[in-house]
């Protein structure tokens, strides 16, 4: 049982849940703390606000899956007592005395067993026949996500045929009240799509509407896209979901990971790396969404973690964090489309410390040239239904000011202008002016691209630097 | 590569979007670009299909021109999003140099650990101040992905962290957060800005005559005061000194203490000369605390003689003369005495007994209501601070022999005391020095236990114990001494006095019998109780122990009490030693279903939840 203060914040739901566990701690509110003899598990009291004292414990027979037990009425998970008690034991190791384990959390491990072995068989069995599709289900459910998109494009059309300066406190009101009866037609992403239209007009400053017409445009060519893509599949329900775009995710669909395995869509023996983790808010979709940019050490590829968390919930889901490890995964699940597609494994993987072999592996897939990479993300993000903010890793050459603005610059000449991209909610560019080098030696910035229509500049938000001996990270 | 026309288009474009597509047949504008597009159309043939969009977008009808709109803009986007220059041309290109070492930089702290303080320094409630001082302690802050945040947290609603920020954080980071200070920096009439430049003033930003000469431009007069204290510290003596008939009173001010500061013999003339000719009251206070800054290496006799003369003036004022009481410069006193503060000369003190001890001024402070009564004898000791330790100890054996008014010799033998400790006073001497006044009255209670305390409690002496307490600096006969004035002299004010005995001699069975006899005299809903019954948890018998809290019970009980009844006694039942929990507990069990059974409850949580007992 390897248990640090950076394992606990890892485990913590969010950041105020691991405060108030290192609070009990402080507060000397835990006793009766034991340690198995196997060294896997914990257990203790916490005094509470109750006449009896909380029964907690943390157990980690399975180094990757810790199971926290606490008789707490907290909907929190792990709670604040669980992850004090881990606070307490790698503060204070020597007030846990060796005791047998509980019979209850015993027969508690029993059942886990047992629930694991079964959950392994229906696997099994779920891969060794074909998953079944409900034809008459399924053409009922395109039937009505085809009639949301008229719906949707009437709403479109009215909006653009009024003037976008005639939607007022009123008419918005209206307007959201349509993109809610959106809600009843399998179309969530599209639904979406027109929160985030609202969104952008409210943001609307000295008359510059260019962002909310390029969602304008989004969503015109996502219910361009919708309808083709949906009446192909009315023809053929059996038809297998486009790949190489993320339509089915735009429309609203939630993938499984079993399904993006069935469709191949994973890769074996992964060697991932962090380089970078963001959290922001996004209101048109009411939820955090924590964001993390990784690097696969074998090809230099650049996914993408995302963890949502709506606001109702988000107590209680637990928060993504920062991770300063390489991680090996058996197996990861791919998401279809996109420059950084995005990825999800189960479980935590097999961590280990990163080391120069590895950020020297880093730096040999920084692109050494700014053009060819430009070119590849102008090529991406001119189709509308593209992410318009991909990453990439630069090699830096060379730094200096233009005007007042930071430039990097590869060993080509070519350049690029950093500058802060609005929808991170971090600036970074001045951070890294504090540090960078006018001639950096060994170093490639992880940098997100952004092209602003408006003014034709085509900059970049520095991410995170990557030296010879570590990342510097901007973001988180 | 960046094409004009594609963004003149989108000009256009844009307009229509915001009138409405049903304005756009026949736009005069729009069909300009058509020819354009169809010359460019020739090489490339995207710019065609452009073209023909709006063509088909100016012939549409009302009811199709959304679509046509929508097909126009898409391409055109599109074909926007290939565009784009990487690097904003004619621009002046200047050397990047890094204000710190790449090697100092460390990143290492996760999202979980960096959120809560973010959250501190950028929303609103209550428990934020400790998370900043938390993370300011830990060295968290030195983290330089927070300093955005610190800066932004010069405007937060909360003064307390703003100036923590400012006087203790931004001190500390130094010049590494000077780029982000300067990048949010902007002139404007607000607070965040004027906190902005007096940091980077601070910091010793190489170019800030840049930003004072920007300042002195605008009308914005928070800015322009900074920069004129700026003045004085970057000794520009000549534009300082043009500035002192400013008509403006905050710029005038901050004129004065600029020259102070800078504190030239030729700033220090033009400070004192225009401060002698000055005839408005108003001004006083202005040339008096900028003069307070100054050691007044010259002309102190000059200034010392404008307090004499104010000093006289009042003297010569007849009481019973209701103009003249009325015209006399009362509110002024104090700052004519306050310019004397740091001169250090030993001609003042005599003058300040003189004061101290001077019945009339002190009746006519009373007479003319003057709001601020101490404001001079303020003025007087901190003048008087700035002494060495053995003429201040003569200042106060001196003044004490002479001052009559009870205010004032309570402040004296209050600063006395604290000056006595300071200088390491044996306990036998403090108590033969200060036994009488406090007997008297002269010397208060509060500062007498105060002086005893490693650190002031204030009022708070429910929270005393024998930890906080400088046992070495009590003389036994000071517990004789109040254990008589607790019998003798008992009255409400003497609880802190309790609290303190409780505190340096828990077992005094003289304290315990008398506490055990008065707190009898008392109901449950007196707030002496609740006091007694905190002392007497701690050092009473188990006896008296358990018969307060069956009285407690019993009031609970019998009355009926609700929450809202025993709201005072909240500090008692955190006192209550924990294995009476159980009682309550109990108790709330054999009652359960009666309104009151619930708040019993409370109390064994109370009790067992409690670090008081």
């Amino acid at each position: 049982m390897k248990i640090t203060t950076a394992t606990i914040e890892e485990l913590a739901p969010n950041a105020a849940a691991a405060k108030n566990g290192r609070d009990l701690f402080t507060k000397k509110k835990f006793s009766n703390l034991h340690l198995s003899a196997n060294n896997d598990l914990i257990w203790g009291e916490c005094a509470g606000s109750g006449s009896k004292p909380y029964n907690c414990s943390a157990d980690f027979l399975d180094d990757m899956n810790p199971v926290f037990r606490c008789n707490c009425p907290s909907r929190q998970f792990p709670c604040k007592h669980g992850l004090g008690l881990l606070y307490a034991y790698v503060q204070a190791p020597d007030s846990f005395t060796e005791a047998d384990i509980p019979e209850d959390i015993l027969s508690k491990r029993e059942k886990i067993e047992k629930k694991a072995e079964k959950k392994a068989t229906e696997k099994k069995e779920q891969s060794a026949k074909p998953k079944k599709i409900n034809t008459t289900a399924l053409l009922k459910k395109i039937e009505t996500q085809l009639q949301g998109v008229e719906v949707a494009k009437k709403l479109l059309n009215n909006i653009v045929y009024a003037g976008l300066s005639s939607v007022d406190a009123k008419s918005k009101k209206v307007i959201n009240g349509q993109i809610k009866e959106l809600g009843n037609y399998y179309i969530g992403g599209i639904q979406t799509a027109f929160y985030n239209l609202i969104l952008e007009l409210e943001d609307v400053q000295n008359e510059n509407y260019t962002h909310a017409i390029d969602q304008i445009n989004y969503i015109a060519s996502l219910l361009k896209k919708n309808t083709e893509y949906l009446n192909k599949k009315k023809e053929d329900p059996t038809m297998a979901p486009e790949l190489d775009t993320a339509i089915e995710e735009q429309i609203g669909y939630v993938w499984k990971l079993a399904d993006l395995k069935a469709l191949g869509q994973y890769e074996e023996n992964v060697d991932l790396l962090q380089l970078s983790f963001n959290s922001y808010n996004n209101e048109a979709r009411k939820e955090f969404v924590d964001e993390g940019q990784w690097i696969n050490l074998k090809d230099g590829k650049i996914y993408k973690t995302k963890n949502f968390r709506p606001y109702k919930a988000s107590n209680y889901i637990k928060a993504d964090n920062t991770n300063f490890k390489k991680l090996f995964l058996n197996e990861m699940h791919i998401y279809p489309g996109d420059m950084n597609p995005r990825v999800r494994w189960e479980g935590i993987g097999e961590q280990n410390d990163v080391d120069s072999i590895v950020l020297k592996t880093v730096l040999s897939f920084a692109s050494d040239n700014y053009t060819d990479t430009l070119k590849v993300v102008k090529n991406f993000i001119k189709n509308p239904l593209n992410d318009k903010n991909p990453v990439a890793l630069l090699h830096l050459a060379k730094s200096f000011i233009n005007g007042d603005k930071l430039v990097i610059e590869d060993s080509k000449g070519n350049k690029l202008t950093m500058d802060d991209i609005d929808v991170q909610q971090m600036p970074t560019v001045n951070q890294l002016k504090n540090f960078l080098p006018a001639a950096p030696q060994n170093m490639a910035l992880l940098v997100m691209f952004n092209n602003d229509i408006k003014t034709g500049l085509f900059y970049a938000q520095p991410l995170s630097l990557i030296t010879e001996d570590r990342i510097i990270r901007l973001m988180y | 590569m960046k094409l004009q026309p594609l963004y003149d288009l989108q000009e256009e474009i844009n307009r229509l979007y915001v009138a409405g597509s049903k304005l756009s047949a026949g736009d005069p504008r729009l069909q300009k670009q058509i020819s354009i597009f169809n010359r460019l159309g020739e090489k490339v043939p995207v710019f065609s299909k452009i073209a023909s969009n709006i063509d088909e977008l100016l012939k549409a009808d009302k009811e199709d021109s959304p679509e046509k709109l929508i097909t126009a803009s898409t391409l055109l986007y599109s074909v926007l999003y290939t565009q784009g220059e990487t690097m904003d041309e004619n621009l002046e290109i200047k050397e990047q140099i890094p204000t710190f070492d790449l090697k100092d930089i460390d990143t290492n702290t996760s999202y979980l650990e960096i959120k809560p303080v973010i959250e501190a320094l950028t929303t609103t409630g209550s428990g934020r101040y400790e998370i900043v001082v938390d993370a300011f302690n830990s060295g968290l802050m030195k983290d330089s992905r927070l300093y955005h945040y610190i800066d932004g947290a010069l405007g937060d609603k909360y003064s307390e962290i703003v100036h923590y920020i400012e006087t203790k954080v931004i001190p500390v980071l130094g010049v590494s957060i000077l780029p982000t200070l300067l990048k949010n920096f902007e002139l404007d009439d607000s607070k965040i800005q004027e906190r902005r430049f007096r940091c980077i003033r601070n910091l010793g930003y190489e170019k800030l005559d840049i930003l004072a000469d920007a300042i002195f431009k605008t009308s914005f007069v928070g800015l322009q005061v900074e920069a004129i204290e700026y003045l004085g510290t970057s000794k520009n003596e000549d534009l300082l000194i043009s500035m002192i008939g400013e008509k403006n009173q905050t710029k005038a001010k901050a004129v004065y203490k600029g020259l102070a500061i800078l504190g030239t013999e030729k700033a220090l003339n033009v400070l004192v000369e225009a401060y002698l000719k000055n005839k408005s009251k108003t001004k006083v206070e202005a040339f008096t605390s900028a003069l307070s800054l100054s050691s007044l290496p010259i002309l102190f006799e000059e200034v010392f003689d404008k307090a004499k003369s104010a000093f006289e003036k009042l003297k010569a004022v007849d009481i019973s003369n209701e103009a003249e009481v009325k015209n006399a410069d009362i509110e002024n006193f104090a700052n004519y005495l306050d310019s004397l503060r740091r001169s250090k000369r030993l001609e003042i003190l005599p003058f300040f007994v003189d004061i101290l001890a001077e019945p009339k001024v002190i009746k006519l402070l009373s007479k003319k209501n003057y709001y601020n009564h101490d404001a001079p004898i303020h003025a007087i000791l901190n003048a008087v601070d700035n002494f060495p330790d053995d003429i201040q100890i003569e200042f106060y054996t001196n003044a004490l022999k002479q001052v009559k008014d009870k205010g004032y010799l309570r402040e004296l033998w209050g600063r006395y005391s604290a000056l006595s400790i300071k200088i390491g006073i044996s306990s036998k001497d403090y108590y033969d020095r200060f036994r009488d006044a406090y007997w008297t009255d002269n010397f208060s209670q509060i500062d007498l236990i105060n002086s005893f305390l490693k650190k002031p409690l204030g009022y708070g002496f429910h929270q005393l114990n024998s930890e906080l307490v400088n046992s070495e600096l009590i003389d036994h006969r000071w517990i004789e001494l109040f254990l008589k004035q607790i019998t003798s002299k008992w009255n409400d004010n003497n609880i802190s006095l309790i609290y303190f005995l409780c505190a340096i001699d828990p077992s005094n069975a003289q304290l315990i019998k008398n506490l055990e006899d008065r707190i009898d005299k008392y109901k449950i809903s007196d707030p002496n109780f609740s006091n007694l019954a905190v002392c007497l948890m701690r050092i009473g018998t188990p006896k008296i122990q358990k018969e307060l809290n069956l009285r407690i019970q019993k009031e609970i009980i019998d009355s009926k009490t609700s929450y809202f009844r025993i709201w005072n006694m909240w500090s008692a039942i955190e006192s209550i030693p924990k294995a009476y929990a159980e009682e309550y507990s109990k108790l709330a069990l054999e009652h359960e279903g009666k309104p009151y059974s619930s708040l019993l409850e409370q109390i064994a949580d109370r009790i067992l939840s409690s670090n008081k007992n």
